[in-house]
């Protein structure tokens, strides 16, 4: 009993003052959060209300913006792992929802109201079932502490402080608002919901750290993959604008988790093949989105992932070609600096890149290797028609528009879509011109 | 300051103050210029407004104020494109059925977004034809038979009153990208120093009107 006033003094002097618990970890809970939330009542006010009120407009907007990801197989699968990390009892104004977000970014996040969002971007890289449970155990436990109330609470006392978190906020969506997670959350501003989706202070995450490693000990499951998850997440956003703006808070974050497990390394991978099975159509979905945002190196990494687990897929072989052809003259495992990522497009960039040694060295190489690919996927299954598109943007990129023309003809005979049809013909009817001339 | 840089400072600001709205010299791709091509059909996609609400207490909401703005900015532009001769063909979130239509539409808007940030740092490069979403416009279904895809954007917060002033501020873009070549045919650019979420459409009507009033399009501009 003492152990758990002094725990509730703790939490409350940390969510009166986020930055208090920085630097040092905060005691580790061994009480279940449904018995913190029962010792703490928590009220409703005008503020918490608000707040309510803007999570579900913010829902509402990721559901009119066609941002959800719709997949009944996929739903109840989310569904039935969260199951034993629900509190027993109704929370007030908490109605459990979990949705799958069209979002390339590594990352989850759970709304005041109960919706618990994961991104493609973080189920696509995720290796198994107990990191997806970790991280929903992470986010519930969230939600069920009423982080986003407690922050947005402490905060609004200091309205100086307010200020100058709203403008950092305001720089990092207004900088780099094309996340959708990001352009969306921006708008309602409140301050409680942006760190629901970007991150918290250090002692709410931690707290809700402690709280996923317990869930899955209790659920027999390995806690040491919330870490490897953490590790996946440092390692993979290899994109010139990473989601997670502060890297050595993360780093700290995998150090302090690895402390909590009992781990003096990091652990290794447990792949798990029925998990990419299921994850396969959200993979080549999160693929296209990787390449929409100029995210190559993300594309690349994943459709190299879903090769190695089916070699015989055209179209898994397909995108990976794609991935080779669009990551062009831009080195693997180089991000290109974000000031280069705003101020050139993406056609500027690949010119600039490949006018260095560096970039044409990786541009043949590239393109090499999307051409082997796109040649497999061809005879993989032969009524494919998108390889024959990819060959022949290939080709007219290398200047070989004669052989561009042919590629752009067997996809316009074998392609089924309308509008893809008139893209190809319109990219002949363009070529034909050229080759008239020529000739 | 010069006598004649602060006239022209002074002169600016009573424009600005007298009018609601303060448009920017649009930046106009050679080839609409020119009318080598025309935009006689067009899709406006649905407009993404970020607004917020600012008290003395910090930010105290906005979501039901952007919806209400969006809504408002895609009607505006529908009904001055359509005063200015230019077919508007459904909106394609309203006609969407299946989950990949409304993901086509959403990939569209997040394509745009990705652009949107090179295509602030240097707007200039939409007169030289330098700035483009790829042919891949041309795949997206409710754009098929169209000159012209248009993508509205805008961010702006009502702030609380310093004495009798209230610096509220409302910055909005509308962009045309060629439906079949992706390139940008026009970027128009206005400000509005009056609250977006009271009486919408009529100040973003004349913040619109006078941002596209160099835009080539089939009819001449409407006098106000």
């Amino acid at each position: 009993m003492i152990a758990l006033a002094q725990e509730a003094t703790i939490a409350s002097r940390n969510a009166r003052n986020p930055r208090r618990g920085s630097g040092r970890f905060a005691t580790v809970s061994l009480l279940p959060a449904q018995a913190q939330t029962q010792q703490h009542p928590f009220t409703f006010d005008k503020n918490a209300l608000r707040l309510l009120k803007e999570s579900e407009a913010l829902d509402r907007q990721f559901e009119k913006r066609a941002l959800v990801y719709h997949d009944s197989e996929l739903q109840k699968y989310l569904e039935a792992l969260s199951v034993p990390l629900l509190p027993k009892d109704p929370l007030e104004h908490v109605q459990w929802k979990f949705r799958i977000l069209r979002d390339p970014a590594v990352n989850a996040f759970g709304l005041p109201n109960g919706s618990i969002y994961l991104n493609t971007g973080l189920l696509a890289r995720a290796e198994n079932d107990d990191q997806v449970f970790a991280r929903l155990a992470h986010e519930i436990s969230h939600v069920t502490n009423r982080d986003p109330y407690l922050f947005n609470r402490t905060l609004r006392k200091k309205v100086v402080e307010t200020e100058v978190f709203e403008g950092a906020a305001g720089a990092l969506f207004g900088l780099s608002g094309f996340y959708a997670t990001r352009h969306v959350s921006g708008q309602p501003d409140q301050i409680g919901l942006i760190a629901a989706v970007t991150g918290y202070p250090q002692t709410f995450e931690q707290k809700s750290d402690e709280n996923a490693v317990r869930r899955l000990r209790l659920a027999g499951r390995n806690p040491a993959q919330l870490v490897r998850l953490s590790l996946l997440i440092n390692r993979l956003e290899l994109e010139p604008v990473s989601f997670w703006k502060n890297q050595s808070n993360i780093e700290d974050r995998i150090a302090y988790e690895k402390a909590l497990v009992g781990l003096d390394r990091g652990p290794d991978g447990v792949s798990d093949p029925g998990y990419v099975a299921r994850m396969k159509s959200l993979i080549l979905d999160d693929i296209h989105l990787d390449l929409d945002m100029r995210r190559y190196r993300s594309a690349v990494a994943a459709a190299e992932r879903l090769v190695d687990a089916y070699p015989n897929d055209a179209i898994a072989v397909f995108w990976l070609a794609e991935s080779y052809r669009s990551l062009g003259p831009r080195l693997e495992g180089i991000r290109t600096t974000y000031q280069q990522f705003t101020k050139f497009t993406d056609e500027d960039e690949a010119n600039r890149l490949a006018g260095t040694p560096q970039g044409k060295a990786a541009l043949d190489a590239n393109q090499k290797k999307s051409e082997e690919l796109y040649k497999k996927a061809a005879s993989l299954d032969p009524a494919l028609a998108e390889p024959y598109f990819g060959l022949g943007s290939l080709y007219q990129q290398q200047g070989k528009k004669g052989q561009a023309a042919d590629m752009y003809r067997k996809y316009v005979d074998l392609s089924q879509r309308p509008a893809d049809k008139e893209r190809a013909k319109y990219r002949l009817a363009e070529l034909t011109k050229t080759l008239g001339e020529v000739k | 300051m010069r006598r004649t840089q602060w006239f022209s400072a002074v002169a600016l600001m009573c424009g600005i103050l007298a009018g609601d709205a303060h448009a920017d010299f649009p930046y106009i791709n050679s080839t609409l210029k020119k009318r080598q091509v025309t935009i006689r059909k067009a899709v406006v996609l649905p407009a993404e407004v970020a607004y917020k609400r600012v008290s003395l207490k910090g930010v105290v909401g906005g979501a039901e104020e952007s919806d209400q703005i969006a809504g408002a900015f895609y009607f505006v532009v529908t009904r001055e494109l359509a005063a200015r001769g230019v077919e508007v063909l459904p909106n394609p979130l309203e006609s969407a059925k299946t989950d990949a239509d409304k993901y086509a539409i959403a990939d569209l808007q997040t394509r745009y977004d990705t652009l949107r940030m090179p295509l602030r740092k240097k707007p200039g490069r939409v007169e030289h034809g330098r700035i483009t979403l790829d042919d891949r416009v041309a795949a997206f279904t409710p754009g098929i038979g169209s000159d012209a895809l248009v993508f509205i954007r805008a961010d702006g917060a009502s702030m609380y009153r310093i004495g009798s002033l209230r610096p509220d501020s409302f910055r909005a873009e509308v962009t045309f990208v060629d439906a079949k070549t992706g390139d940008v045919l026009a970027l128009v650019r206005f400000e509005l120093i009056r609250d977006a979420a009271k009486k919408s459409e009529e100040r973003l009507m004349n913040g619109l009107r006078d941002a596209m009033h160099d835009v080539p399009l089939p009819n001449p501009p409407t006098k106000k």
